[in-house]
C-alpha cells in the first residue's frame, strides 16, 4: 500500500453518556466513573435488567419533539459536528469554497429498526408514515451533507461496531489523495430498542456494568452517541491558519473470513489490520505508545484481542473505554480515536473502566491507574459482527 | 410424540438443517462441532426455541454447554425444568 | 482514475445473462417507458459455486449478492482461491430488509425474550458482505454502505480509493437490494403523497430486486468490459447519453440531454445506478445497437430526494 503523509485532524467533537463535549467526556474518563441504568426510552420487557449508556437527557430531549423530522442518530451526529467545528474554526458559510465530504459510520441509524410503525402494521393499522420519512431523510452522511450544502463525497459506512473507524480511514484517503479540501468524517449510533433487544437475545449483552478485560467480566453493555473529527488537507489548514490538533497516520482494515458472529480464535484478521495500517503509517509497533482497545467486555473479544496485544504489543499499555461509554456501535470507531488522539496529546491514559482482577487465561492486563505515555503515535481498533478489524493509527498534532 | 423426535424435527426446520431427516440424528452424537456440526450462532437460537416450546430458560452458556451436549443431554436437561 | 471492469455478474428479473440484460435494455430503449414485470429472483443457480449446507443460514438478499458476486468471478475467469490483495464492497439501499422485518416479527409474535438471534444477526447490515468474504475466504478490506439512492456513487469512489492507493488490486464492487410486500405498500403509499411531478414516475414502479458485482482491477489491461470512474471531470464526454435513476421530476430529468431511463429493466430500487452501469457496460461494447449505438461512453447519474448528484463514468477505453 502507498504511504502517504499524515492527515490532519483539526476539529473533534464527541457526545455519550460520558459526557456531551469532549472536555467533559475526558474529565470523566479520569473519574472512571460510570453509572449505566435500565434504558429510559423504552419499557423492556425483560425480566432482567441490562444496564445501557445513555447519552444525557437534556440533549436528547431537544430532539424529541412532537414531528421530529432528523432521527435521533442524526441529532447526536450534527451536535457532536457542531463542536468540531466550532474547535476547528470553521462557520458553515466557510465550507461553501471549499470541497467538503461528508464520511459517517453507523449502524441503528441505517437499519430499518421501525418497531412501532411494524407493529401497527401488524396489528391490521394503516400508521402516519412519519417513522419512514424520518427514516429516509435520516441517512446519517446524507443528511450532515445536506445541512451543510456540502457538495463533495458523501458516504454512510455500515461496517457493524467498526463503521466509525472505517469512516474516518476512508476519510483520511480523500483527503491524501486531494479528492477533498475538508471531510467531516466519524461516526453516530442511537439506542435502539430492538437492537437492545437483540443483544441480549445473542446473549452477549452483561447484566451488570460491563468489565472489559477483567476475569470476571459478562458481556456488554449498549451505549450510544456521535464521535466527530475534521480532516484537512495541509493547504486547507495552513490558509486557514487552522492549528493540528492530532493526525490520522494510516489505516489498517481486514476481514477474518472466519464466523459470522465469533472474532477468529487468533485474531487473523485483526494482525492484518494492525500490520496494514503501521505500514501505511511507515511505523513499527515500537513506536505505538497505548492502544485503545475495542474491548466490549464479551468473553470472546477480550480474550482474542489479548492473544494479538501480547503477540504483538507485549510491553505496550492498553484500555478499553467501553467501560464509561458502552458499545456505541457504529459510533465506537469514532469516539475512540478521539479519545486516543487526546490522550496521545495529553501524555497519559487513564485507568481502564471496569477492571480490576487480570483473566489468568489472558494473561494481559489493561492499565488499572492513569499511565503516562511518552511517543508520537497510538493505535485505535475495533473488531466488527462480520469478522472486520479496523485500526487507526493516529499521531500528535504538529507545529506547524 | 417423543420429546427426542420432536426436538430433533424443530432442529432441522428451525436451523434449516436442510437434506437431514430425524433419523439421521444419532441421540448421542454431539450437537456442536463435529457431528451436526453447529456453532455459536444456532446455540444461542436453540436457548430461544427451548424457551418457546417447552418454556425451559437458559440464563447464560455455562449452563447451556451441558445441555447442549447431545439430543439426549437436551432432552434430560428439558424434562428437569419444565412445569 | 477509472477502474478496468474485468468481469460483471448479475442477478436480476429479466434474466441473468448479459444477453437478457441487453435484450431487456434494448426493448426499453426503443419504446421507452414500458414497464416490465418484476419478479421475484431465484437464486438457484448459487448451487454451483455453494452448497447447500454452507447456504443452510444465508438469506434471500445475501444469496443475490453471493451469486452475482461468484459470477463476476467466473465471468472474469477467476476462481476466488486465487485471488490476493481483493476487496470487498456492497452498495445497498435498505439493506437485508426482510430479516430486519424477520426480528421484529419475532419480537411481536414471542416478546423481546424469545426474538430470534439468528435474524438479528443475519440482518445487520454488513453480514452480507462478511458472508462473501467468509465463503471466498478473502482477507481484505470489506465494507458496506447502506445510502438509498446515492450508494452506488458512494460505493464506486470507495472502491476507486482502494485502487488508486494500492491498498488492493482488485475489487469486487457490487451492489444488492430485495424487494418484501412492505416496502411495496409504503413506497406506494409514500410516492403517493408526493406530486405527481415529483415521483418521477415511480408511482408506477413496483419495487424491484436483484444484484449486480463487478470485478473491478487496477490495472487497464485487465479490462474485459470497460471502464468505471467514480467523480470523472465534469467536461469529459459532453455529448455522451445519460442514465437516469433516482428521484427527478420530468423537468429536471429533460435537463439532462439523451437521458435515458431503464427502471422498468429493474424496478423502484435505489441501487438502480449499479444496473444502469452493467447495460452501459454492454452500450459502450456496442452491444445494445441498434438501440444505441456508437457510444464509446455513457454517464450513469442518481439523484436523491435532497436532489444530491452522485455520477460515474462508463467508457470502453477506446478513447482515453
Amino acid at each position: 500500500m502507498l504511504h502517504s503523509g499524515p492527515v490532519s485532524v483539526t476539529g473533534m467533537g464527541c457526545v455519550c453518556a460520558a459526557g456531551t463535549n469532549l472536555q467533559d467526556t475526558l474529565r470523566a474518563l479520569e473519574t472512571g466513573q460510570r453509572n449505566p441504568l435500565p434504558p429510559s426510552r423504552f419499557k423492556s420487557e425483560h425480566s432482567r435488567i441490562f444496564p445501557v449508556f445513555e447519552v444525557a437527557e437534556h440533549i436528547r430531549s431537544t430532539h424529541e419533539k412532537p414531528g421530529a423530522d432528523l432521527s435521533m442518530t442524526v441529532h447526536f451526529a450534527l451536535y457532536a459536528m457542531e463542536e468540531a467545528l466550532l474547535q476547528a474554526g470553521l462557520a458553515v458559510s466557510d465550507l461553501h469554497s471549499h470541497r467538503v465530504g461528508v464520511c459517517i459510520g453507523t449502524s441503528v441509524g441505517a437499519s430499518l429498526n421501525l418497531l412501532d410503525f411494524y407493529r401497527a402494521i401488524r396489528a391490521g393499522q394503516t400508521p402516519e408514515l412519519e417513522p419512514v420519512h424520518r427514516y429516509l431523510d435520516s441517512n446519517p452522511a446524507v443528511a450532515l451533507a445536506h445541512a451543510l450544502g456540502a457538495s463533495g463525497p458523501v458516504q454512510t459506512v455500515v461496517n457493524a461496531c467498526s463503521s466509525g473507524a472505517d469512516a474516518i480511514g476512508l476519510a483520511a484517503s480523500w483527503i491524501a489523495q486531494g479528492i477533498c479540501d475538508i471531510v467531516i468524517a466519524g461516526g453516530a449510533d442511537e439506542m435502539s430498542e430492538v437492537t437492545y433487544n437483540g443483544f441480549i437475545r445473542l446473549m452477549i449483552a452483561d447484566q451488570s456494568p460491563c468489565r472489559p478485560f477483567d476475569t470476571s467480566r459478562g458481556g456488554l453493555n449498549l451505549g450510544e452517541g456521535a464521535g466527530i473529527v475534521i480532516l484537512e488537507t495541509a493547504a486547507c489548514r495552513a490558509q486557514r491558519n487552522a492549528p493540528e490538533l492530532a493526525t490520522v497516520l494510516g489505516f489498517g482494515t481486514a476481514a477474518d473470513a472466519h464466523h459470522l458472529t465469533a472474532p477468529h480464535p487468533q485474531g487473523l484478521g485483526l494482525k492484518l489490520a494492525i500490520s496494514e495500517a503501521l505500514n501505511a503509517a511507515g511505523l513499527t509497533s515500537a513506536d505505538i505508545s497505548f492502544i485503545n482497545a475495542h474491548g466490549t467486555g464479551t468473553a470472546n473479544n477480550d480474550t482474542v484481542e489479548a492473544i494479538v496485544l501480547n503477540e504483538l504489543f507485549p510491553q505496550t499499555p492498553f484500555i478499553s473505554t467501553k467501560g464509561m461509554t458502552g458499545h456505541t456501535l457504529g459510533a465506537a470507531g469514532a469516539i475512540e480515536a478521539i479519545f486516543t488522539m487526546a490522550h496521545l496529546t495529553a501524555g497519559g491514559i487513564p485507568a481502564s473502566a471496569g477492571f480490576s482482577e487480570e483473566d489468568p487465561l489472558l494473561n494481559a492486563s489493561p492499565a488499572h491507574a492513569f499511565t503516562p505515555v511518552q511517543g508520537q503515535a497510538a493505535i485505535s481498533q475495533s473488531l466488527a459482527f462480520g469478522g472486520n478489524n479496523s485500526v487507526l493509527v493516529v499521531g500528535k498534532g504538529r507545529a506547524i | 410424540m417423543d420429546i427426542k423426535q420432536q426436538l430433533k424435527q424443530t432442529l432441522i426446520s428451525e436451523l434449516n438443517l436442510e437434506g437431514l431427516s430425524p433419523d439421521d440424528i444419532d441421540d448421542g452424537a454431539p450437537l456442536f462441532g463435529d457431528g451436526l456440526g453447529l456453532d455459536s450462532l444456532d446455540a444461542v437460537e436453540i436457548v430461544v426455541l427451548v424457551q418457546r416450546l417447552y418454556g425451559v430458560e437458559i440464563k447464560d452458556m455455562e449452563e447451556g454447554r451441558k445441555a447442549f451436549q447431545s439430543i439426549d443431554a437436551l432432552a434430560e436437561f428439558i424434562a428437569e425444568r419444565r412445569i | 482514475m477509472r477502474m478496468a471492469v474485468e468481469g460483471m455478474g448479475i442477478v436480476s428479473t429479466v434474466g441473468n445473462a448479459p444477453q437478457d440484460l441487453a435484450r431487456a435494455a434494448r426493448h426499453i430503449l426503443q419504446e421507452e417507458g414500458m414497464p416490465l414485470a418484476v419478479s421475484k429472483i431465484d437464486t438457484g443457480d448459487l448451487a454451483r459455486y455453494a452448497s447447500s449446507r454452507a447456504l443452510r443460514r444465508v438469506d434471500h438478499f445475501t444469496r443475490m449478492a453471493l451469486l452475482a458476486a461468484y459470477s463476476a468471478l467466473e465471468d472474469a475467469g477467476l476462481e476466488a482461491a486465487e485471488l490476493e490483495h481483493t476487496g470487498i464492497i456492497l452498495a445497498t439501499g435498505y439493506g437485508p430488509v426482510k430479516l430486519t422485518f424477520d426480528f421484529l416479527d419475532s419480537i411481536i409474535d414471542f416478546g423481546p425474550e424469545m426474538a430470534s438471534p439468528q435474524a438479528f444477526a443475519h440482518s445487520v447490515h454488513n453480514i452480507p458482505a462478511a458472508t462473501i468474504a467468509l465463503m471466498m475466504s478473502l482477507r481484505g478490506p470489506c465494507f458496506s454502505i447502506c445510502q438509498l439512492d446515492t450508494a452506488v456513487t458512494a460505493a464506486a469512489l470507495a472502491a476507486q480509493t482502494w485502487l488508486a492507493e494500492k491498498r488492493v488490486t482488485r475489487v469486487l464492487l457490487g451492489a444488492v437490494d430485495e424487494y418484501t410486500a412492505l416496502l411495496e405498500t409504503n413506497t406506494q403509499r409514500i410516492a403517493e403523497s408526493l406530486p405527481a411531478e415529483s415521483s418521477g414516475g415511480r408511482r408506477r414502479l413496483v419495487p424491484g430486486e436483484g444484484a449486480v458485482f463487478f470485478c473491478l482491477h487496477a490495472d487497464p489491461g485487465m479490462a474485459r468490459h470497460g471502464f468505471i470512474e467514480a467523480m470523472p471531470p465534469a467536461e469529459s464526454f459532453l455529448d455522451a447519453p445519460v442514465f437516469f435513476s433516482g428521484s427527478a421530476s420530468p423537468e429536471q430529468r429533460k435537463a439532462f440531454p439523451q437521458a435515458h431511463d431503464l427502471s422498468p429493466l429493474y424496478g423502484n430500487m435505489p441501487i438502480g445506478m449499479a444496473f444502469d452501469a452493467a447495460v452501459a457496460l454492454l452500450a459502450v461494447r456496442e452491444q445494445l445497437s441498434p438501440a444505441l449505438e456508437k457510444c464509446p461512453a455513457v454517464h450513469c447519474l442518481s439523484r436523491n430526494r435532497f436532489g444530491m448528484t452522485g455520477r460515474i463514468l462508463v467508457t470502453s477505453g477506446e478513447c482515453a
